[in-house]
């Protein structure tokens, strides 16, 4: 049903009304925000990301194939703009003039250590392991784990295979399993509230 | 079955995606093998806190930013051709509208303004070369220079030149307003 009203957004769009391209941006703001976060681990930057990649879809909408999935296609773009914006982002960590990059907690508007809630420390916790992965595997946990795409739509999305994927995301959990090994979670402990 | 298998099955089971027989087996091969059941319970561990952890959402106000910084770019490409092609058909049309009658209402002006009497051999070829021209317009303006020896020939006429003239307006000031903001956004 979504589906199918995605499709009538995006035809009063390209008829010109440009308001009916917000229906979608709203909808789908969380998604495409979400993965930006989840990829580039920098609320700031993720924020400037998704708003790319929704300027992105607005100005090539004419080439959007309605058979498919307008969210899909959408988080498409959102990855291969985050992957483009990692990339970059190697490249000037590269150059020894800039600075290093600060610590996740303290670029997102996650509450740090201190302060922090116990689901907020298994949030950043989430975030520097994911931070680890390399961004291709990083992106299919992302995709698999956030957006339950199966193995078939996340090739499709990736333009590789099946069995590819499958390997991405066997070697992704092993290695956030064994940091998880080194770095356990954290368990929430009544008696320690309020004191 | 060899470790690396019995580890794929710990993933596919994570994907629920194991046969009957195969969880079966992969269950007996845990319950041996402590050193397995302790990469199982990290595995589950893992996908439970992946699972676990809601969409991050944007701060509030993000689609209104994004709308606002769609307003100051320059139109798609899909829209441009858009108000290409309707400015041409709206110029075509009006242009075509307004030849056969802007004509009707020179003679009928004239007529109205001059003896009609001294004219009528002049209007006859005007309006015969017109008719010539516009085709099915010709029994129009006949029927229309009929009435230039009746009554109320201006009413006539301007009964028949404001609407299409309003209606050019209109076209012209509803295409260049979508137009008009594109070279505004442009600069």
């Amino acid at each position: 049903m979504i589906e199918e009203n995605d499709s009538l957004w995006v035809q009063r769009t390209l008829a010109g009304d440009q308001q009916a391209f917000g229906e979608l941006v709203r909808r789908y703001e969380r998604d495409a925000f979400n993965l930006a976060y989840r990829m580039l681990n920098n609320r700031g930057e993720a924020e400037d990301a998704a708003q790319e990649a929704f300027l992105r879809a607005y100005a090539n909408l004419d080439r959007y194939d309605m058979a498919r999935s307008f969210k899909t296609w959408l988080l498409s773009i959102t990855s291969n703009h985050c992957i483009d914006r990692l990339r970059k982002r190697r490249l000037t960590w590269l150059s020894l003039e800039e600075p290093l990059p600060p610590h996740p907690a303290l670029t997102s508007d996650i509450p740090g250590p201190e302060e922090a809630t116990l689901s907020n420390e298994r949030e950043v916790m989430v975030q520097e392991m994911l931070d680890k992965l390399s961004p291709e595997y990083r992106l299919a946990v992302v995709l698999r784990y956030w957006y339950d795409m199966s193995y078939a739509e996340i090739a499709q999305m990736l333009d590789t295979t099946e069995s590819a994927v499958k390997s991405r995301l066997f070697r992704a959990r092993q290695a956030l399993a064994k940091q998880l090994e080194s770095q356990p979670l954290p368990s929430y402990d009544p008696a320690m509230e309020g004191s | 079955m060899s470790e690396g298998k019995y580890l794929q099955n710990m993933h596919s089971a994570l994907d629920h995606d194991l046969s009957e027989e195969e969880q079966a087996a992969l269950h007996a091969h845990l319950e041996k093998s402590s050193e397995a059941a302790q990469e199982s319970d990290r595995l589950h561990q893992t996908d439970e806190l992946l699972r676990s952890t809601p969409q991050a959402a944007p701060s509030p106000g993000f689609a209104d930013r994004v709308m606002a910084a769609l307003a100051a770019l320059p139109l798609p490409d899909f829209m441009n051709r858009q108000l290409s092609v309707g400015l041409a058909l709206g110029l075509a049309t009006a242009a075509i509208l307004m030849v056969p009658l802007l004509s009707v209402a020179l003679i009928l002006l004239l007529s109205v303004i001059t003896d009609p009497g001294a004219l009528n051999a002049v209007l006859q070829t005007l309006i015969d070369a017109m008719s010539y021209l516009i085709g099915i317009g010709a029994d129009f303006v006949r029927e229309l220079r009929s009435f230039v020896s009746g009554n109320p020939l201006v009413l006539v006429l301007l009964s028949a030149v404001i609407p299409v003239t309003v209606f050019w307006g209109w076209l012209v000031r509803h295409l260049w307003g979508r137009s008009g903001p594109v070279m505004n956004r442009q600069r």
